[in-house]
């Protein structure tokens, strides 16, 4: 046993340069898999913890005081066993934007509610930044956390609304986490007040709303409760949902999706390494070949001589795996840490040692096992063959029907790199193979990257109309019609199209294929569907007040397709739609419905919606255009840009996707670098006596080298071309796969040709400097070395 | 009046290792005269395959000069000593040390190209080695696919292919059988007939009568230099006799 383990010491001592590179290669895997493990189960935990803390609602709904009176709906959800509390707050809803800094941030529904002057226990508030009080000073406000980091807005700056009298400004006192609010992906701005704030700047039109918070101590009983108070409603809640879920999406779903694609590519890594493993155990094998012999003819077991080779890899990985691990502690760490701080919570423990477990068995196991079904062979070695033949017959070929030397012009280096590609035909296999799959990851990155960056310039995609202006009746309108701006906008020759448009959020999909009802988000259109450029994955655009377009999440949710009818509330009433079409949308965290506004007129005669979707003609200034509408209308109108607004939308998918496009780079730049190193320095000891012998005849160190890299590099460019078509094919699929939570089937591929042909350089860039730096050792090869052995 | 191909000076030759030295050939000057079958002999650890690297440039020298026509090698950088082993010399290796992915082909005109020439030159060339050595029908094959003795044939062909000034034999016949190694012995002394200087380092008392000049070496030094005729078979039990008697002096 001592004998052993000395060999086992010695052997590894011996390989060191090569030891490291399986270490690294073990360790990298490991640190990707126990990353990818942490953070899909500890994800969860700091929004739970933080929920906790601050005695959060789990659901929130907001509904006009005219349609119920709120005393009662608290009273009702008081009685609810399943129920922990009910908080309620006046809300006033705004659309007309706010202004900082002179720019008016493009932003969805603002909502103003007002903090009782009393302490409240329920959706308590963290505070980031400002001093904590009961609630803020007259004008004075709070905002959320998300919406200050995204716009980079400081205590004390100024933030400027649309009020009864026109414009007020008002001062931020503190930043606060908001527990349903400060979510990178909500949509909801929340500004909260004073008390008595809201009659005082929007009049009579505030005070009729409210927000209503209800926190479970059972959330599991959610759907049960919801049932029962729309039964108690009569059937359906006019008013707005927001549930946990869906608030946990609007944080997790980054850190869901990049816990996803590491768990992918680290089972990818995870065989590469087994790879290297099985080729250099092989290759130990083979250059140990006589070593062996004699170990056996002196009375080593095969038994022996298997755990001789299985205990040096198991060693290493016992001391990669743990250093992988600890790597990924701070990997965690880090992507916990973004999520922390848009959560506003300094300190959190994560405990990492479930995954560190599973990923260290399963690595041990995976390295253990293959090093085992590889080392059997040694132990099959014949002692007197191996001393005789003094290393292991290996099966060389010629490469076939290839023959080098039918090329007149080839060089001597350039026929040795082809020679070697076919001689070493598993390892060159294997470079191919690894060649193949980083190219294809960096051609899915770069399109991928590139298409994240260009997610607003295909809004049809996203569920959203090609509008590029859209105007907004404010509360001061006055006498400004819709008449009035609708032929204004028809006798405007810039205008290629003017449509009215509404997001009406008075809509729930019914009761129905033993699924609860689910509130939704309607986009209402009012004219021409298909020219404002909205598509369909499947199907066509609603054209009368009896159809519908509903998104991929619905589609899924109720099993409904096209040709089927659904059941959705308007406005209380329950009306019977046919599908004709469905789309993705990632509005309403991807539950949403595409409507015509006939369709609510039926129910509510006066309706009209209540904004207007501008397409302007080829070649018409967007800014000036909006300018020369701002200058007429004033404060009656609130006039932008939709471009920002998409943007808005889709940003914190770019900024999360580029991260881990990073991150994937990284890691497979290093893969390849590790391969190749590894590989080269394997045929380099492999090769040792036939370059001895190049060099007897004449060959310089540079041009065995040349012949190395040539080698690498021919399989790499093969790879390439292999590999370039595949990442392009693979990526749509791929992203598909990690959107399919946002209700998005087609992700929209921009090819970026530039990016995609950069893929070669950069490949081989990699190749040439794993492969430079390995055959450096072919210098200390000299042909004296034939004489000895 | 014979022609000088190499010539050495004080060669020297130290090796070093875990810090002790080892001097393998000290102070040795010696000329190697065209046209001549030379042979060096000594016993185990003498010297001789390290005094055949230094004269081939194959090795370093420690101190000391080696002239190889007018070059003088000893000083000669990586890319210079490089080109002049393309052009100036062939070696035949004890171990043979063909290259196992290179046919028997690919293996004789490798050399022949590294050194720039005419590929179609070359081939000829080859074609014309193969056939001599007759060889022929197996340039397809892959070293492990031929006869000991048909290796190191293949051995001698790709150390002719430059047509080297000197062809080095490093026992060449240590690894054969004794038909084999006759073989290899008639076509060493042939071509040496046909003009090439051959330097061969042997254990083998039949070969070292092939010589027309015998070098004996001990301990690094020059012990012995024996001048004989050219190897004919009339004579051959005189020559071996004489060979004998003069080894057995030496104490070999
Ligand atoms: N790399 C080395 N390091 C240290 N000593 C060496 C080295 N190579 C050779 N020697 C020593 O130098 C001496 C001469 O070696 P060389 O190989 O020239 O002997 P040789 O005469 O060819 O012997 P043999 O007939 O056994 O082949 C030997 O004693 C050997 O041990
Ligand atoms: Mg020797």
């Amino acid at each position: 046993m001592r004998s052993i383990a000395a060999i086992i010491l010695a052997n590894i001592r011996k390989r060191k340069t090569q030891s490291i590179l399986i270490a690294l290669t073990i360790a990298v895997a490991a640190l990707m898999f126990s990353s990818a493990l942490s953070l899909m189960s500890s994800v969860h935990k700091p929004l739970e913890s933080m929920y906790d803390k601050l005695n959060a609602s789990h659901t929130l709904i907001w509904f006009d005081t005219k349609n119920y009176n709120p005393a009662d709906i608290k009273k009702w959800w008081e009685s609810r066993s399943e129920i922990k509390g009910v908080q309620s707050f006046k809300l006033h809803e705004s659309n007309d934007g706010i202004i900082y800094k002179g720019e008016k941030l493009a932003n969805s529904t603002i909502f103003f509610t007002e903090r009782p002057g009393v302490q409240v226990t329920q959706d308590k508030l963290s505070f980031i930044e400002g001093k904590e009080a009961v609630s803020p000073e007259p004008g004075e406000i709070w905002i959320t956390s998300n919406f200050a980091f995204k716009h980079n807005i400081k205590i004390g700056d100024k933030l400027g609304f649309t009020a009864k009298d026109g414009k007020v400004q008002m001062k931020v006192s503190a930043i606060v986490v908001d527990p349903q609010f400060s979510g990178t992906f909500m949509d909801l701005v929340r500004i909260w007040t004073a008390p008595g704030e809201l009659d005082r700047l929007f009049g009579s039109n505030a005070g009729n709303e409210v927000i209503m918070g209800i926190r479970y101590s059972d959330y599991s009983k959610e759907p049960y409760s919801w049932k029962a108070f729309e039964n108690h409603l009569d059937g359906s809640f006019y008013g707005r949902k927001v549930d946990y879920e869906t608030i946990s999406l609007t944080y997790l779903t980054m850190y869901t999706i990049l816990g996803t694609i590491l768990i992918v590519f680290s089972i990818v890594l995870i065989i590469i390494a087994l790879f290297v493993i099985a080729l250099t155990i092989s290759s130990a094998v083979a250059s140990d070949y006589k070593i062996i012999g004699v170990f056996i003819s002196q009375g080593f077991t095969p038994k022996n001589i298997i755990s001789i080779f299985t205990g040096q890899y198991a060693l290493t990985a016992l001391i990669a795996v743990p250093v992988g691990i600890l790597g990924s502690w701070f990997t965690v760490r880090l992507v916990l840490d973004m999520l922390l701080r848009s959560i506003g919570f300094a300190n959190f423990d994560f405990s990492m040692t479930l995954p560190a477990i599973v990923t260290f068995l399963i690595i041990m196991a995976a390295v253990g096992s293959s090093a085992l079904i590889i080392a059997r062979k040694a132990g099959k070695i014949k002692p007197v063959e191996a001393i005789r033949e003094g290393s292991v017959s290996r099966k060389y070929s010629n490469g076939g029907k290839f023959n080098a030397l039918r090329f007149k012009t080839l060089n001597v280096p350039a026929i040795l790199g082809i020679k070697q590609i076919f001689s070493n035909r598993r390892q060159s296999a294997f470079i191919l193979i690894c060649a193949i799959t980083v190219s294809s990851i960096f051609t899915f990155a770069v399109n991928v990257q590139n298409s994240l960056v260009h997610l607003s310039e295909s809004p049809g995609y996203w569920g959203f109309d090609n509008r590029q202006v859209v105007m907004t009746p404010t509360e001061n309108a006055g006498n400004l019609t819709d008449q009035i701006i609708m032929n204004k906008l028809d006798r405007d020759n810039r205008v290629k199209q003017a449509t009215r448009v509404e997001i009406y959020d008075m809509t729930s999909v019914s009761e129905q294929v033993g699924k609860p009802s689910r509130n939704v988000i309607a986009m209402v259109y009012d004219g021409n569907m298909d020219a404002l450029g909205l598509e369909n994955i499947q199907g066509r655009n609603p054209k009368t007040e009896n159809e519908i377009s509903i998104s991929l999440n619905l589609s899924k949710e109720y099993k409904k397709t096209i040709g089927d009818t659904i059941e959705v509330y308007i406005a209380k009433k329950k009306v019977s739609f046919v599908i004709t079409g469905i789309m993705q949308s990632i509005m309403g965290a991807g539950y949403s419905i595409r409507i015509e506004a006939s369709a609510i007129k039926k129910i509510l005669p006066e309706y009209l919606p209540n904004q207007y979707a501008v397409v302007l003609k080829k070649g018409e200034d967007v800014n000036s255009f909006i300018k020369s509408y701002q200058n007429e209308y004033g404060l009656k109108l609130d006039v932008k840009s939709y471009e920002d607004n998409v943007k808005d939308m889709t940003n914190p998918i770019a900024i999360g996707g580029n991260s881990i496009v990073v991150i994937l780079c990284i890691i497979f730049t290093l893969v390849m670098f590790l391969v190749i190193f590894n590989m080269t320095l394997m045929n380099v000891h492999w090769e040792k006596r036939n370059f001895g012998t190049y060099k007897a005849f004449g060959m310089t160190s540079s041009q065995i080298r040349l012949s190395l890299m040539l080698r690498t590099v021919i399989i790499t460019v093969a790879g390439v071309i292999i590999g370039i078509p595949l990442g392009l094919y693979m990526a749509p699929g791929i992203m598909r796969m990690i959107l399919d939570s946002f209700s998005i089937a087609k992700f929209p591929m921009e090819i970026t040709l530039l990016g995609t042909a950069a893929v070669i350089p950069v490949c081989l860039l990699i190749t040439l400097i794993s492969t430079w730096i390995p055959s450096g050792r072919v210098l200390d090869i000299s042909p004296r070395n034939l004489i000895v052995e | 009046m014979k022609k000088t191909v190499i010539k050495t000076k004080d060669l020297c030759k130290t090796y070093v290792s875990d810090g002790e030295q080892f001097h393998a050939i000290r102070n040795l000057s010696l000329e190697i005269y065209e046209g001549d079958f030379t042979v060096i002999m000594g016993s185990s650890g003498s010297g001789k395959s390290t005094l055949l690297y230094l004269l081939s440039g194959l090795d370093n020298v420690t101190t000391g000069d080696v002239w190889f026509s007018d070059i003088k090698i000893d000083s000669l950088k990586e890319k210079e000593i490089a080109n002049f082993r393309r052009m100036n010399i062939g070696f035949i290796f004890q171990a043979i040390n063909l290259v196992p992915n290179l046919t028997i082909f690919e293996n004789i005109t490798i050399p022949g190209y590294l050194a720039n020439k005419n590929k179609k030159l070359v081939d000829q060339k080859a074609y014309e080695l193969l056939k001599m050595f007759e060889l022929h029908e197996l340039s397809g094959r892959l070293p492990s696919q031929v006869s000991g003795g048909q290796q190191q044939r293949v051995a001698i062909a790709r150390g002719l292919i430059n047509s080297p000034q000197v062809l080095f034999a490093d026992e060449p016949t240590g690894s054969l059988n004794s038909a084999q190694g006759r073989n290899v012995l008639d076509i060493l002394t042939n071509i040496n007939e046909g003009g090439q200087t051959v330097v061969m380092v042997t254990h083998d008392f039949k070969a070292a009568c092939r010589a027309d000049r015998i070098l004996f070496i001990r301990d690094g030094k020059i012990d012995g230099d024996l001048e004989l005729e050219k190897f004919t078979t009339d004579n051959l039990e005189q020559r071996e006799e004489k060979v004998f008697a003069y080894l057995t002096e030496k104490g070999w």
